[in-house]
């Protein structure tokens, strides 16, 4: 697991946009979990569950209340019931802790350093769940095969870029002949491309050519 | 269909033309006595979501149909598929470039794309290429062949 610290301040713009257009948001206070679950792909534990199912204690890593973990590529919020009460004093700072994870921002923006910090939340994911999470952030997508004959890749298109919703387009691939059949996704952006590779780089096949710049898969 | 064809962009092989049907391929081999066998591609969540039929060979040449309508052809490793401007299977990727000026690398997709109507395939340890495509025309342009309007 990765301890990851949330950026606050670009937390707290996409927290607020969430507050203004999350169509969940019909009561207030609110409840958080059905927020988080149409808006995010990040999963919440109690600090309880995770000590009964996993015998994992949270609070060794250092917080008394709630903790933003990436697991496996999953972003986990855990929380300490006992903290949060009811009604839940602590939503903002939920809302804050998982509107900063993710490589892609609320706003649809990526950078380099937002894939490489966040390479693990693609491994795993098929092609349609990736592109549930495009959606997510706004993108209007269409899926299409690759050209490739061999390969079982699809392509996400991208019908809506901007200068700000960046991507343009993503493969998707479960391996291939020519890279050694280790599972990447390829992300085209506006101003270059990047790609995520399942393996270690000893694994992966590669010309040396490759104008995509390479993420490993991290070991710890 | 035997070893050393001719490939023709925009056309077919000696043997596989784009005006066939799915039966009359598969007729065509069964009496060349070449074996076969059918893949189904479902292209499941694709939009359109038009599933592929792909009769593949044992030499390595594999025939594309998209609502029993043949889209493209390739022919792999063993095939010895040759073009009619004499770009081959297991030629170096370098050689191919001083004969046919128009090839250039499709960066995302990692294929080489002439404007003669053909693709390219690369092995990535040797630069040799592996594969060669040709297509129907409406494949040049992703919004026209994608939309499977030709079908």
């Amino acid at each position: 697991m990765i301890a990851s610290k949330p950026d606050f301040s670009k937390a707290y713009i996409a927290a607020n946009e969430l507050l203004a257009t999350g169509k969940e948001l019909d009561t207030f206070p609110f409840p958080i979990k059905p927020l988080i679950k149409a808006n995010t792909d990040v999963s919440l534990c109690s600090f309880e569950k995770a000590k009964r199912k996993f015998n994992a204690n949270i609070k060794a890593w250092g917080s008394e209340s709630a903790v933003l973990q990436e697991y496996q590529g999953q972003a986990i919020i855990f929380y300490n019931k006992e903290k949060t009460g009811n009604p839940k004093p602590r939503i903002k700072f939920n809302l804050q802790l998982f509107a900063s994870s993710g490589p892609i921002s609320m706003t649809g923006n990526v950078s380099e350093k937002s894939i490489s910090d966040h390479r693990e939340y693609f491994f795993g994911k098929s092609v349609h769940e990736i592109e549930k999470y495009l959606n997510r952030r706004g993108y209007q997508t269409i899926i299409r095969p690759s050209k490739n004959p061999d390969s079982k890749a699809a392509v996400i298109k991208v019908l809506n870029s901007t200068h700000e919703r960046n991507i343009t387009q993503v493969l998707v691939s479960p391996g291939s002949k020519r890279h050694g059949e280790v599972p990447y996704v390829k992300i085209s952006t506006d101003n270059g491309r990047y790609k995520v590779i399942n393996s270690r780089p000893e694994e992966y096949k590669t010309d040396g050519k490759e104008k995509a710049k390479l993420f490993f898969r991290r070991y710890w | 269909m035997n070893n050393s064809q001719t490939i023709i962009p925009f056309a077919g092989t000696d043997m596989i033309t784009f005006d066939m049907t799915y039966d009359q391929v598969r007729n065509a081999l069964k009496e060349s006595k070449i074996v076969f066998n059918v893949d189904f591609r479902p292209n499941k969540g694709c939009t359109p979501e038009v599933p592929w039929k792909i009769i593949r060979t044992n030499n390595s040449v594999s025939v594309f149909f998209a609502n029993d309508k043949m889209f493209k052809i390739n022919c792999g490793s063993s095939s010895q598929g040759i073009l009619n401007n004499g770009i081959k299977v297991g030629m170096s990727i370098e050689d191919a470039m001083k004969t046919d000026p128009t090839l250039e690398y499709d960066e995302f997709e990692e294929y080489y794309v002439s404007s003669n109507g053909y693709w390219l395939f690369v092995d990535s340890g040797s630069d040799t290429i592996s594969d060669i495509t040709v297509f129907i025309k409406a494949v040049l342009d992703d919004e026209i062949f994608f939309s499977y309007k030709w079908c």
